[in-house]
């Protein structure tokens, strides 16, 4: 009986439980982090641009040498084969 | 749909709910506070994202939850890589429970409430959320069983065996709490 009464007394001690009210300077720090957030997420774009940029740019570049170096190969074989004989008859 | 514009709003009226749970789950003050940044900042970014397939104080709820949950698992297992050996299920307990007085109790049940925060935490994790909707945050069957996803007799039968094993292990510490009388 003592046994039951001391369990019922302390699975009710609950009861009529009163919400706990939060800090103000929570929100605060919330809002904060959603700043923090934000500056990470728009380094993170900024960084990823430059990336894309940096690359695109190489891209850009090699093409440009490639075709430059295959125009100058083509003028150069040109002048050397005028007449594309390449095994000429005694 | 509520949007980003609204966060203060949503903010005021469901920071006392995320704060509660977090701090009956956690039963410390720091780490509720820490929880409820955690829950709001997520909510923020994903407010957008949200469909109105549940309600949002049920989403809420669930993101609170999880997050209590995934706390105190990550507590306990850096505990665990520190202490060598001393390995138990009940370790969140021991070390930051054990004389947690919770700031809505009345008065005169300060001392049987701070013994049932320490059982509450040798609970199942399903029958501690069941226990704790019910018990501490007052929620229906039907409202629980929604946030837990769960069917309503699940429910019933999680909240009947989680006092059993209340029972159970509060029958075992009068035994102890006589014996050293």
């Amino acid at each position: 009986m003592e046994k039951e009464e001391f369990i019922t007394k302390i699975i009710n001690s609950v009861d009529g439980i009163v919400k706990a009210t939060p800090k103000d300077i929570i929100f605060e720090k919330i809002e904060q982090r959603i700043l923090d957030s934000e500056i990470s997420k728009g380094k993170f774009w900024l960084i990823a641009a430059s990336i894309v940029l940096i690359i695109s740019l190489n891209i850009l570049f090699l093409t440009e040498k490639i075709d430059s170096n295959d125009s100058n190969l083509a003028s150069f074989e040109f002048s050397i084969h005028k007449d594309n004989q390449l095994y000429k008859l005694p | 749909m509520q949007n980003k514009n609204n966060f203060n709003t949503i903010y005021n009226q469901y920071k006392t709910l995320v704060y509660n749970v977090a701090l009956n789950y956690l039963q410390n003050i720091e780490d509720a506070e820490e929880i409820t940044q955690d829950v709001f900042l997520q909510l923020y970014q994903s407010l957008d994202k949200f469909k109105n397939n549940s309600s949002l104080k049920t989403w809420i709820y669930r993101i609170t939850i999880n997050k209590s949950l995934d706390f105190i698992k990550h507590k306990n297992s850096v505990k665990r890589f520190f202490i060598f050996g001393k390995k138990s299920e009940n370790e969140y307990e021991i070390q930051n429970v054990s004389n947690f007085e919770h700031p809505g109790i009345l008065l005169e049940n300060k001392e049987n409430a701070t013994i049932l925060f320490k059982v509450i935490h040798e609970l199942s994790e399903n029958q501690k959320t069941a226990f704790i909707l019910s018990k501490l945050d007052g929620l229906s069957n039907p409202e629980i069983a929604e946030i837990m996803q769960i069917s309503i007799a699940s429910v019933e039968s999680l909240i009947f065996r989680a006092k059993a094993n209340l029972k159970n292990i509060l029958g075992i510490k009068f035994e102890e709490y006589r014996k050293k009388k």
